[in-house]
């Protein structure tokens, strides 16, 4: 059994994958630093892995603050996966391909063994990153912006309206807070929608990430949701590894 | 004076007369030059051109006032059925629920404004439609020219083409030695170095019976324990593994493996960790072609492979 996980910037998503088959577990939410107490805890009736696979998009010194314990609570080797320049049929369309995110890199993989084909890959995190790839897997680019929990944050920081923190569905705001609410969410789902408009003709559309739900409910264009994208190309980058 | 008024109203009705005069001439036809081709003029009407969609704004009733907003919600045509928006997306994606507003909501966005507080403009300025209204109905991409599709910069192909350096860090090893096997394996791949840091180290394989919820329970499973057989253990009051009970660490794993199941078969739920203490930890920093896998390395054990910038 290898196990697998995704260390994003404030939830930890992790799975087991043995025979080919990914099982995910329930996400683990990380603030300033991991619950290792928590985390010991859910791990308790998993088997020895035979090794580790780490996704983080944290920094080194955050990331070793959970393979330091890792480590100590496994004997498995442990493996940080990076983007490369290219990996399984994906082309990495950055200048230095190194330095983008492994999460989106990872994603791509996943979405690129699902479609095979153009594709919008769109993960609704802390950050709302949309990445385009070709017909060939070649990565066009992509961006990166403020997710629904940043941009209510800076809305409350810049000015004296309240904190949001709903993220219910609501195209339309009829108060101050679900006008706000409305107003996050109509702007990721413009910036999804404009760039699916501009991505190759036929490009699917595929949407991953813990707030996901909300702003695919609102997309005016045919979507599927994944919610464990990063993990299926975290696997799929392991035969052999 | 009064020559001087009426030479005033009818300086003003000649004024009137040539600008009326004026707007109703026809603009002047297209200017044709021989060799120079049709000349139109800056913002004259095209015989063909396609007809350009308005968002018209809503009259002041379908935006609504404080006063009408307790009534019965009637359609906006502004949100509704003016929007260009609404009905492409209706006749090109019908079958998607998640194409027009989601049916929780109101189905009718004038619904929405009429009911919505909104301010009355101020006089002089003309009515826009309600709060977001514009924004909601966004007539421009179906009116507007097709936005460009993204293709691939001319040097982003060959860049990914180029095979990148791989950057590698394997740690930690206990001490130099520990990692003179692994680094013989992968000088064979690309380039080594070694550093040495400040670091936690492996200092053997501990077994334990995982924390319990209070510290009077572990004290009762250590009770357990003791009439089992099983002596020599602490309960631990601190760390990740409070309330957990230390049964010992060994230098090697299968010793630890052994005695796990011994307290198994006793019925103790038991587990093995990699026990740690301050030290100097070696890592290996490799370059190379090609990215190392586990399957490179002789001893995985406890090693991790850690992605790194390359100098």
């Amino acid at each position: 059994m290898k196990l697998l996980i995704d260390v994003g910037n404030s939830r930890m998503k992790w799975a087991s994958l043995q025979d080919g088959q990914l099982r995910p577990g329930a996400p683990v939410a990380h603030g300033r630093g991991f619950d290792l107490v928590a985390l010991d805890d859910r791990w308790r009736e998993l088997p020895e892995p035979a090794a580790i696979h780490v996704a983080s998009v944290l920094s080194p010194s955050r990331t070793r603050e959970l393979t330091d314990w890792l480590h100590k609570r496994w004997a498995a080797p442990l493996i940080e996966a990076a983007s490369q320049a290219r990996q399984v049929g994906v082309r990495n369309g950055y200048t230095q391909p190194e330095r983008l995110g492994v999460d989106r890199w990872l994603a791509m993989i996943g979405a690129w063994a699902h479609i095979g084909d153009a594709v919008c890959v769109v993960d609704c995190g802390s950050a709302v990153t949309v990445d385009i790839l070709d017909r060939q897997g070649q990565h066009l680019g992509g961006v990166i912006a403020p997710g629904l929990r940043l941009m209510a944050q800076a809305l409350s920081d810049g000015t004296d309206l309240p904190l949001v923190g709903d993220t219910a569905t609501i195209p339309l705001g009829r108060d101050t807070e679900s006008a706000m609410t409305a107003g996050r969410l109509q702007a990721v789902v413009g910036l999804i929608e404009r760039l699916h408009r501009q991505a190759p003709r036929g490009a699917r559309l595929i949407v991953t990430g813990g707030d996901a739900g909300p702003i695919a409910a609102l997309l005016g264009e045919p979507y599927e949701l994944i919610p464990d994208l990063v993990l299926q190309g975290l696997a799929g980058t392991l035969d052999g590894a | 004076m009064r020559w001087f008024i009426g030479s005033l109203i009818a300086l003003n009705l000649g004024i009137l007369a040539w600008g009326w005069l004026g707007d109703k001439q026809p603009p002047p036809a297209e200017l044709a030059a021989p060799g120079v081709g049709t000349v139109r003029l800056v913002g004259e009407p095209s015989a063909d051109a396609e007809p350009v969609e308005v968002p018209i704004p809503a009259p002041p009733k379908a935006v609504g006032t404080p006063g009408e907003s307790g009534g019965a919600a009637s359609p906006s045509p502004t949100l509704a059925a003016a929007s260009p928006q609404a009905r492409s997306l209706e006749a090109e994606q019908a079958p998607l629920p998640s194409a027009r507003l989601p049916a929780s909501e109101p189905p009718a966005p004038a619904k929405v404004i009429d009911s919505a507080p909104v301010a009355a403009p101020p006089p002089g300025r003309p009515t826009a439609p309600a709060d977001g209204g514009a924004t909601v109905v966004d007539a421009t991409p179906v009116v507007s020219a097709p936005e460009p599709a993204f293709v691939p910069e001319p040097d982003v192909i060959p860049a990914a083409k180029t095979a990148a350096r791989q950057c590698q860090r394997i740690g930690p090893f206990a001490s130099a030695a520990a990692a003179t096997t692994t680094r013989q394996a992968l000088a064979k791949l690309g380039t080594v170095n070694s550093e040495q840091i400040s670091g936690e180290v492996p200092a053997g394989h501990w077994v334990l019976v995982p924390p319990q919820a209070s510290r009077a329970a572990a004290l009762a499973v250590a009770d357990r324990l003791k009439k089992k057989g099983i002596t020599d253990l602490w309960v631990i009051s601190k760390g990740a593994e409070k309330n957990g009970i230390s049964l010992g660490v060994f230098s090697q794993r299968e010793n630890a493996d052994r005695f796990a199941r011994r307290a198994r078969a006793k019925g103790f739920d038991v587990e093995i960790r990699i026990k740690t203490k301050p030290g100097k930890q070696t890592w290996l920093n490799y370059t190379g072609k090609t990215a190392i896998k586990t399957r490179d390395i002789p001893n995985t054990a406890g090693v991790s492979i850690v992605p790194r910038d390359c100098p």
